[in-house]
């Protein structure tokens, strides 16, 4: 707390002198929130390579009053699905596969090399009785429909005596290595998997809840999971029971996070009771390369708020906030977004968010707020800062 | 030094109603295609009756453009919204367009989202986002398809064996479920809770696929790719355009409508379907040109 207080108080003396072309006095952003996402540290990274725009560019635009906006909840992975890796002497003697619906999709797919198959080379069967094929694809069937199948890929879809229960897929002219992919859309056995947040920084933890339903109902399940970084690299995760059911994955993402762009993803390998089930869940990660300097400045009039930024890594910075204003009844409305972005080399900047007066409806005024306030690098594609409250005037 | 910089910032204030034409207005149409690399999507994507049919509804019917970029890569990727930004900007100084209709399919709906989501990550999205009046998003992925995820076949286990599937590009990873849900929620705006784009984007829903041997409707774009997508469509929802959930094609904007309610026959428009003239659409898009 002690620190907090100091912090903000030498923040406000230096900002008096930093945000002094604006001449307004700096106030403090307001206290972050349990699920905000402000950085602790910083890290000092080189420039991110690639076309990178240079020009300072800012950009508002009217949002509707009405229009309600919320937190978007991390997303939920579900899964009626398993993947398992195979030789083909294995499919050739046959493969047992555990079902527990009608109806499976089972996708096979050849290494290269291996022999391609077709969906006359596959036979299915169930307690000593042959299955239907109800609908067969190959890999052409599947491209032409925009689905990129690898070259040999043959879809089958179980038909007439499928159902839960053991069934063996057999390929007798099977040479090499496949990967065997079951699908079960009518299945009531799913698998669950839901990150905390959206977005996480390096070095930070994070929690993935893991569940499992059985026709509807709690389902016990047994899992283990990956940490997978967007360059393919990855880590063993602890999986451990949770409070009130199911299991959860507790972890830290590795402060020296890859810079491969994309997402980071954790994948869930189950058994929800005698059926695999695999899922995975997305998540952003960003290196903590800056942040805002914990005070903004502001021109009232203009709708004009200048936020210092402390950059510990060069690179191209952006604000965005949604400015809610006051409605006659006293309630706050969202009026007007706005981003600004401009590229900075290590140490102070400034972004100026410029909502515009006239997004702001008759009938509402002060007092305002900047919510959903966000820092972000936008060379390295990462969401660095975000403040569900960040500004009040 | 920065306070100088700063006076020099490219700033754009959109106002989100579009006024309508007036005499001095040149309205354009932009063609945007879906995932992958074109270098002739007039041909090979849309093909010739969509596309003229469609600019003939303008004033001046060569007031458009057929887009032809990497989609392969990632949204934000110079090779795609930055090749993207680059042929709208040609086109707009070129022919001296003030207000842009822009017609996309598929992923071409998410490239368009980002450079509308992300004004600022570069100079030349301010611009187009001014002189965009709207978007008519065909069929857009815009919360992915279960389909990329099972392109991408597995897990790290099965990927880390490059021998098995070879590359999977970008946009189709970004195209997973997951991962459009996480885009949606930290980079784009336009789905639900999130803020409105700054300018219309309203798309048309595929909701079911037609592959009867017997009926000279799945013909349309060609049998062969409707029959695949009649498999593929077993790893969606009931609603689908057999690549697409109806719940991704209505993810962001507003639906403008689905394909039953407005095509000749009452019609569903499978997913090869919506980038062609099948049963009208061609028609409705041209009627829009105003």
């Amino acid at each position: 707390m002690r620190t907090s207080i100091l912090r903000v108080a030498a923040l406000a003396a230096s900002a008096t002198l930093f945000v002094a072309g604006i001449a307004h006095a700096a106030q403090p952003l307001l206290p972050a929130g349990a699920s905000d996402q402000v950085p602790t540290r910083l890290s000092v990274l080189p420039a991110p390579s690639g076309a990178i725009e240079r020009k300072p560019v800012a950009f508002s635009w009217a949002l509707d009053p009405d229009a309600e906006l919320s937190d978007t909840a991390p997303f939920q992975a579900e899964s009626r699905e398993y993947w398992m890796t195979v030789e083909g002497s294995e499919l050739a003697r046959g493969v047992p596969l555990q079902m527990t619906a009608p109806g499976a999709l089972i996708r096979v797919s050849p290494a290269k090399g291996s022999l391609g198959l077709r969906a006359g080379d596959f036979s299915v069967n169930a307690a000593g009785r042959k299955i239907g094929i109800a609908q067969a694809a190959d890999a052409d069937a599947l491209r032409k429909a925009g689905m990129d199948a690898s070259t040999g890929t043959q879809v089958l879809r179980l038909g007439d005596g499928s159902g839960a229960g053991r069934h063996v897929l057999r390929a007798a002219n099977a040479r090499g290595r496949y990967v065997v992919h079951v699908f079960e859309p009518a299945s009531d056995r799913v698998l669950f998997a839901r990150a905390d947040r959206n977005h996480a920084l390096a070095g930070t933890p994070m929690r993935v809840s893991i569940g499992a339903t059985d026709a509807g109902r709690k389902a016990p399940v047994a899992s283990q999971a990956l940490l997978v970084a967007p360059d393919g690299s990855s880590q063993s995760v602890a999986v451990h029971d949770a409070v009130g059911g199911g299991q959860e994955a507790v972890f830290t993402v590795p402060a020296t996070a890859s810079q491969a762009k994309g997402l980071w993803e954790l994948q869930v390998f189950g058994d929800v009771g005698d059926v695999p089930r695999d899922a995975r869940t997305a998540f952003a990660v960003a290196q903590p390369t800056a942040r805002f300097s914990g005070i903004f400045g502001v021109d009232a009039a203009n709708l004009r708020v200048s936020l210092p930024v402390e950059a510990a890594s060069p690179g191209r910075y952006e604000a965005r906030g949604t400015l809610y204003a006051t409605a006659s009844d006293g309630s706050l409305r969202p009026v007007s977004q706005a981003h600004a972005a401009a590229w900075m080399d290590a140490g102070d900047g400034m972004l100026v968010l410029q909502f515009a007066r006239a997004h702001v409806p008759a009938g509402y005024g002060a007092p305002f707020e900047v919510r959903q306030l966000e820092l972000n690098d936008q060379g390295r594609m990462a969401p660095i800062e975000s403040r569900t409250r960040g500004a009040r005037f | 030094m920065r306070k100088h910089a700063f006076g020099a910032v490219l700033s754009c204030a959109a106002v989100l109603t579009a006024s309508p034409a007036i005499a001095a207005d040149v309205t354009g149409v932009a063609f945007v295609h879906g995932t992958g690399s074109q270098t002739n999507a007039y041909n090979d994507y849309w093909q010739p009756t969509m596309v003229n049919n469609v600019r003939n509804g303008l004033a001046n019917p060569a007031n458009y453009v057929v887009i032809n970029c990497d989609f392969n890569q990632y949204m934000w990727d110079s090779r795609a919204a930055g090749c993207l930004a680059g042929q709208l900007t040609t086109f707009i100084n070129a022919k001296g367009i003030t207000r842009l209709i822009v017609i996309t399919h598929s992923n071409g709906g998410n490239v368009v989202r980002w450079i509308m989501s992300n004004p600022t990550y570069d100079s030349r999205y301010p611009n187009i986002i001014n002189k965009i009046i709207r978007v008519n998003a065909l069929a857009p992925s815009s919360a992915g398809t279960p389909l990329a995820d099972a392109t991408i076949n597995g897990n790290v286990f099965e990927t880390s064996l490059g021998w098995l599937l070879g590359y999977k590009s970008d946009a189709v990873r970004m195209q997973q479920v997951s991962w459009m849900a996480s885009y949606n929620a930290n980079n784009l705006y336009g789905t639900s809770g999130r803020p409105a784009l700054p300018k219309l984007f309203r798309s048309v829903v595929g909701t079911d696929v037609d592959s009867a041997i017997w009926d000279a409707d799945s013909y349309c774009a060609g049998y062969v790719e409707n029959v695949g997508l009649e498999t593929t469509q077993n790893w969606l929802n009931s609603c689908s355009d057999g690549f697409l959930n109806c719940s991704s094609q209505s993810a962001a904007g507003s639906v403008w409508f689905q394909d039953k309610t407005r095509m000749a026959g009452s019609e569903p428009l499978s997913h090869n379907q919506s980038r062609r003239a099948c049963f009208g659409l061609d028609t409705i898009l041209r009627n829009d040109m105003k």
